[in-house]
């Protein structure tokens, strides 16, 4: 993950920890208790504003509840999401249901003219209710989203006022005062994997007023306080989720869901305090099912404490008392909290689906090149739809691709899996790498019908660095480079300056003088020097090579190879990989003399010291074999080391029949 | 458009509007509960409906004659006054006097020497004008005032001499115990906010009185409230909502009397109706409203 990312998220996490309460606008996310991170509806806006992006393009969310001290259902909550792009969603929350009401009775007793009281209906009531809700979020990254919510509640005072009329009589009238109040919240979400999930928020970060009440009446408004709360959601399996969050009024809250049939969700919560006499502030339990787009969801809350939830309270109490939110607070009674959801929008049912991916092979920067035609992994691809499809499975690494590579179509039946290979076009940004590394691939399918890939599996992909070698001798000649500058601007040195001994030497001649000669310049050159990591399975380039002044066999064999065919001389490698011990493989190197075998006696009389091969133009000539390791003793002892070894086991022990001995000629590549 | 359908149909079906109710609010430290407010137009048997506000004798249809006295102790911005004040009238609720066919008043009787304790009470005329008849005296009104002093003590003896068929009537008002206000907060109407007054008496109930001033040329102060108060602990604070009742913007100062009041009936012989017996230890205060102070 990114280290910025994270530090984005710690920051957000720090300004939670002033955090959150509790909603009622949502069945599930009452009786889950903490649901921060698992809320999964569009009262989202209330729980975490973050998550408003993790669900369906456009979803509707309808909360009705019933109380111990109402006289029925009451719509607490409407909300909806829509997404408006894909990283990005706004939502809408209209709470006609979110409201609560106290009252001041009058004590005053007034009497008519004929002495009987007159009645009234209270001294003053008190309303508070929310009007309106509004979110946003953006996803930052795939891991972290952040979003914001949006309040205006709205406060009304009721005042009756008595007066004396002209006839002194008294009498009263009702006045009312009203002010709006708003509030600000943030949250955010980060998905650690699979299973997951942690996050924060911070209710009423910022909140105002947009006036004030007269003096006598500011005790009585509505007095938000902020409150931030961290937690986490764990989901093992699809199945099971558990989360647990606390906050900074002091309560901590876990809660289980469990799916005990096919869309059919069983939930338990638990409210409690850190410091509390009492074990727990409140006790939820709730059960659910979707089916297609529709859900229903049914919870309910029970308060052991009663103590101001439907009772009467002291004036100076409730003056002294500040809100989170007005849903979940000391005048909270138990509740029996219906939900209905659904989603709509642009939803679609995958043609195809994709069960797992499987990456053939790492890759190695050298060699990188054939995954353009040979598969770099399969998918295996499901025809998710009652209908014969056509699907093309593509595979992506942003940071080395330039464009995702889409295989050819493959015809699936109605429930049929196919293996599908992938293969993959690397930029020249591979050649970059300087170590393993570790890269995200994007494994997608498309279906013949769907505009975008119905399923995508997110997979590890592995990049060797670039003088990472696999270790097999055909894909060597990667790294042969006969065309780089310094390999060039060597051998021209080199036959330039002994140009005047090359005028003098027989044709048939030239090309083993020049190698001759190629060699006995590394040899003033170079030093053997062992792999960094005594490893065959890191390879020079030959411009490496000559700038480090050394290497070992493969950089010297790889090297003087590119300085053999950078002046037209053919070459091979000869690997041997001994039967009774690998561990004593090796290189050496054969280079075409161009002299056919009539003539091999201008070498040498002894036949034991070449073999006899087909050149490219399926002439027989004569190769020399060269032990590059024998350099600091020159040409001759190469040759004589070479041709030693390659009599013995290619000729005598029969390596190249039994197949331990491999010559591969080595063809140029860019 | 099926799914549309279907969803706004769930809203409509699922959707309630029954809202919890109210949650009660209890205000311990609020004195309304020992409040009873009453409309000063009311035929109560108080001190002002007796000395002034019902001096036609119309409002009271239950007693033919009222005597009452009263301990009053006046506190005003710069100085502070003390007196007694007895008065008595007997209405001859027989003859009713009426002008253009509406009624005015009743006369009232000459009872010959009303006494308290050892005072006689004054015989005043009482006139009144009526159109082209000019002023008519329509009976007598007894009143004396006299300074208070120090250590008096009082037998509450009312006596009626006898005059010409009335009486004679030898009689004992109820006894009261002396209202004195001993200090209020703050010292004048607020704009806003309540004022707190503490007094010295244990009557189960003290009236207060609270006047505005009085227009030119008319009384000089006129009751706009009468409140009946439970005397819990010699004190009362007087909310907002109560003192938001008077004419604040309109008028400068307010009097606030305390009266701690008693009172009995009497029947003479040869006549029906009662006669009320009031007595009253009062205590008026006069403060300027907060614009004023």
């Amino acid at each position: 993950m990114d280290i910025q990312l994270l530090k984005l998220f710690l920051i957000m996490l720090i300004s939670s920890s002033i955090a959150a309460a509790q909603n009622l606008s949502s069945a599930r996310g009452i009786s889950l208790a903490a649901s921060s991170l698992s809320v999964n509806d569009a009262s989202a806006i209330d729980w975490n504003p973050a998550a408003i992006g993790s669900l369906h393009d456009i979803e509707i969310n309808i909360t009705n509840s019933i109380s111990s001290n109402s006289k029925g259902f009451s719509l607490i909550s409407m909300s909806g999401v829509k997404k408006i792009t894909d990283k990005q969603a706004i939502a809408l929350a209209f709470t006609p249901g979110r409201e609560l009401k106290f009252v001041l009775p009058a004590l005053l007793t007034i009497l008519d003219s004929a002495g009987n009281p007159v009645l009234t209906k209270y001294d003053r009531e008190i309303t508070y209710y929310q009007t309106i809700g509004a979110g946003y979020s953006i996803d930052i990254s795939k891991y972290l989203s952040i979003g914001t919510a949006f309040r205006i509640y709205g406060n009304d005072i009721t005042d009756l006022k008595y007066f004396i009329d002209s006839t002194n009589t008294i009498g009263s009238r009702e006045e009312k005062n009203s002010i709006s109040i708003w509030s600000l919240d943030i949250g955010s979400t980060l998905t650690i994997n699979d299973y997951w999930k942690v996050g924060g928020t911070v209710k009423n970060l910022a909140y105002g007023r947009t006036k004030n009440f007269p003096d006598d009446l500011d005790d009585l408004r509505l007095k938000l306080h902020r409150v931030g709360v961290v937690g986490a959601s764990f989901k093992p399996s699809e199945n099971f989720l558990t989360a647990i969050e606390g906050d900074t009024e002091q309560q901590i809250r876990i809660g289980l869901e469990w799916m005990p049939y096919e869309n059919f969700y069983l939930r338990s919560g638990l409210y409690t305090l850190y410091s509390a006499d009492k074990p727990f502030d409140a006790i939820a339990l709730g059960a659910g099912f979707n089916i297609n787009r529709f859900a229903a969801d049914i919870g309910y809350i029970w308060f052991p404490s009663k103590t101001n939830s439907g009772g009467n309270i002291n004036l100076s109490t409730f003056s002294s008392t500040t809100f989170t939110n007005l849903d979940y607070s000391r005048f909270t009674s138990d509740q029996l909290l219906l939900t209905l959801r659904t989603y709509l929008g642009s939803e679609f049912e995958p043609l195809a689906i994709i069960e797992d991916v499987d990456i053939k092979n790492e890759i190695y920067p050298a060699s990188s090149k054939i995954f353009a035609f040979t598969p770099v992994g399969t998918a295996r691809v499901k025809n998710n739809s009652g209908k014969r499809i056509s699907a093309k499975v593509g595979f992506f690494i942003s940071e080395v691709m330039n464009t995702p590579t889409e295989s050819i179509p493959y015809t699936l039946e109605p429930e049929e899996i196919l293996e599908i290979p992938f293969n993959a076009v690397f930029n020249n940004k591979i050649d970059s790498v300087k170590k393993l590394s570790i890269y995200d691939g994007l494994v997608f399918v498309k279906a013949k019908i769907a505009e975008e890939y119905d399923d995508r599996y997110q997979t590890r992909v592995l990049v060797r660095g670039r003088n990472d070698w696999n270790g097999d001798v055909y894909t060597l000649h990667y790294f042969v480079k006969p065309g780089d500058n310094k390999v060039l601007d060597f051998s021209r040195n080199v036959i330039h300056n002994q140009k005047n001994r090359f005028d003098t030497i027989p044709g048939p001649l030239q090309n083993f003088e020049k190698a001759r000669a190629l060699f006995d310049s590394l040899t003033h050159l170079l030093r053997y020097i062992n792999d960094p990591r005594l490893s065959r399975d890191y390879v020079q380039y030959p411009e490496e090579t000559l700038t480090l002044y050394g290497g070992d066999c493969d950089d010297i064999t790889v090297c003087y190879a590119s300085l053999l065919m950078s002046i037209g001389i053919s070459a091979a490698f000869v690997d041997v990989i001994p039967q009774d011990n690998a561990s004593e493989a090796h290189i050496y190197l054969l280079f075409d003399t161009g002299i056919p075998p009539q003539n091999a006696n201008y070498l040498t009389d002894n036949p034991k010291r070449y073999c006899i091969r087909r050149s490219d133009n399926n002439k027989e000539t004569v190769w020399i074999p060269i032990e590059t390791t024998m350099l600091k003793k020159g040409f001759m002892e190469a040759w004589n080391t070479g041709a030693e070894q390659y009599y013995k086991e290619a000729e005598i022990g029969l390596g190249i029949v039994k197949g331990w001995i491999k010559v591969v000629d080595i063809v140029e590549t860019q | 458009m099926k799914i549309l359908s279907a969803v706004l149909g769930i809203v409509i079906v699922f959707t309630g509007c029954q809202h919890a109710g109210p949650i009660e609010l209890i205000n311990e430290q609020d004195d309304s509960q020992f409040i009873e407010i009453m409309s000063v137009g009311n035929p109560s048997d108080t001190v002002f409906s007796a000395s002034g506000v019902d001096s036609a004798g119309l409002l009271n249809p239950h007693y033919f004659g009222r005597m009452m006295f009263a301990d009053v102790y006046y506190s005003l911005p710069l100085r502070a006054d003390s007196f007694l004040q007895l008065e008595a009238m007997f209405l001859d609720k027989s003859k009713p006097i009426q002008y253009n066919g509406h009624l005015f008043g009743y006369p009232s009787y000459d009872v010959g020497t009303l006494m308290f304790d050892d005072d006689t009470i004054p015989r005043l005329q009482r006139r009144i004008r009526l159109g082209a008849l000019g002023d008519t005296l329509i009976g007598y009104r007894y009143l004396l005032r006299k300074q208070h002093q120090n250590g008096q003590t009082f037998r509450y003896n009312w006596r009626i001499l006898g005059n010409a068929g009335f009486g004679p009537l030898n009689t004992f008002a109820p006894t009261i115990q002396e209202m004195r206000v001993l200090e209020y907060n703050p010292p004048f109407v607020p704009a806003n906010g309540p004022l707190t007054f503490r007094w010295r008496c244990t009557n189960e109930y003290v009236h207060l009185y609270i006047s505005r001033e009085g227009e030119l040329f008319q009384r000089s102060w006129v009751p706009i409230l009468h409140l009946r108060i439970r005397n819990v602990n010699g004190t009362i604070e007087l909310p907002a909502k109560v003192l938001d009742m008077l004419p604040k913007k309109q008028y400068r100062h307010f009097l606030f009397t305390f009266s701690s009041e008693a009172q009995s009936v009497v029947t003479m012989q040869g006549y029906q109706e009662q006669i009320l017996l009031n007595t009253a230890s009062i205590h008026n205060i006069v403060l300027n409203t907060e614009l004023n102070k």
